[in-house]
């Protein structure tokens, strides 16, 4: 499923043989050249999306499933892209995934969804650390954060998300004035959170799940407004799905005395 | 298909699959076929009308969708949609589709309980003696 790649791609990644550029710091460097990791290359995707409308009741907390699929092809069309620019360096792996966006200044409903990360290859034994269809694995986690990951006999296979864009119902009139002043509970938005953070939580697990990881680690939520209002949320959540290729290594710290 | 050892053989389900997909209107037959099992939802083709567009037939098995390309075309589309959302589209060919599917029913025997475990053995050599024809 690799994408085909943009000319100016092609063109900068054919150079990566002569130089390479990556985003990590000189720890992360050092530590993923000590487990046998060197960079090849700053690969990126990106993706312009125009967020679309979809009708919704207003006492009705549901989920808004075409703005969920707008916002989750989004940023699987730019994950995708720079996973094509990895598997064209023939990379073992993309580090130091981040999936970002910004406005698009046009018009609120325009953003890009940018995923950059430092594409790197496994010189110990190439291939390894590829993900069991043989692409390369993509990880948000940093430099160390891999270093140690792989101590403990886990590999990255894919940086895997889930989203749940969701509609919470207004309340009436009659329990706004019945809450007013008082300390309680608001049971429908607890729900509603409730509810569209575990369908984002199963749509990661789902995508772990087919790409056979065992794990994933380094979840992180996000929920933000967009441009629907507070009522419309999106629920947004992403880690990194793991599997177990060897036996833990025990870490041994080095004592330093610094004078 | 199953292996010695009493268990859902995923492998030769798999070959038998890929082998009736690679057939021209094969598509249509495994996915018509492998509608019936308990557990399996199975949409027909709807052919198009003056103000309807048609739908291809349409196979779910858990979270994933097997969705033919044409009479005449040995593909399949695969997709992985969780709770109605797709989070992955991709067109298929016999080999990779059929082992998709296997696993799939592999995994619906194991929950599904005995009904849908024999339901799909009976589906599975019914298409076995069709490749055979």
């Amino acid at each position: 499923m690799s994408q085909p790649l943009d000319e100016a791609a092609t063109a900068r990644l054919s150079q990566a043989d002569k130089v390479f550029t990556s985003d990590l710091s000189i720890d992360e460097f050092l530590l993923l050249e000590s487990v046998g990791f060197v960079p090849l290359g700053l690969v990126m995707g990106t993706s312009v999306y125009h967020i679309g409308w979809q009708p919704q009741r207003r006492q009705q907390s549901q989920e808004l499933q075409v703005l969920t699929g707008a916002m989750y092809t989004a940023r699987e069309n730019a994950m995708g892209r720079m996973q094509a620019e990895a598997d064209a360096l023939q990379a073992d792996g993309i580090v130091g995934v981040r999936l970002e966006w910004r406005g698009h200044g046009v018009s609120a409903e325009h953003i890009e969804f940018i995923a950059v990360g430092t594409a790197v290859r496994f010189t110990k034994s190439p291939g390894q650390f590829r993900r069991p269809d043989g692409r390369a694995f993509s990880s948000h986690l940093s430099g160390e954060d891999l270093y140690k990951l792989a101590k403990t006999g886990y590999a990255p296979v894919a940086f895997v998300l889930g989203n749940c864009v969701y509609h919470v119902a207004a309340q009436g009139f009659l329990q706004t004035m019945q809450q007013m002043g008082q300390n309680v509970e608001m049971p429908q938005w607890t729900q509603a959170y409730y509810d569209a953070r575990e369908i984002a939580m199963s749509r990661m697990q789902a995508e772990a799940e087919r790409d056979q990881a065992t794990g994933v680690v380094g979840v992180s939520f996000v929920a933000s407004e967009w441009v629907w209002g507070a009522h419309t949320m999106e629920f947004y959540v992403s880690g990194t799905a793991v599997r177990k290729i060897g036996d833990a290594e025990p870490i041994t710290p080095t004592p330093v005395l610094a004078f | 298909m199953v292996s010695p050892t009493g268990d859902f053989d995923v492998a030769r389900a798999s070959d038998v699959l890929a082998a009736a997909l690679d057939r021209p209107g094969g598509a249509a037959m495994v996915l018509g076929a492998l509608g019936e099992i308990a557990g399996v939802q199975f949409e027909p083709e709807q052919p198009g009308k003056l103000f309807r567009r048609g739908a291809p037939a349409r196979l779910t098995v858990g979270d994933w969708q097997f969705i033919t390309s044409g009479p005449a075309d040995v593909r399949v589309q695969v997709c992985h949609a969780v709770r109605g959302v797709a989070l992955q589209t991709m067109t298929a060919g016999p080999a990779e589709a059929s082992r998709r599917l296997a696993e799939e029913l592999f995994a619906l025997t194991d929950s599904g309980g005995s009904d849908a475990a024999m339901q799909t053995q009976a589906a599975l050599y019914g298409i076995a003696a069709i490749n055979e024809m």
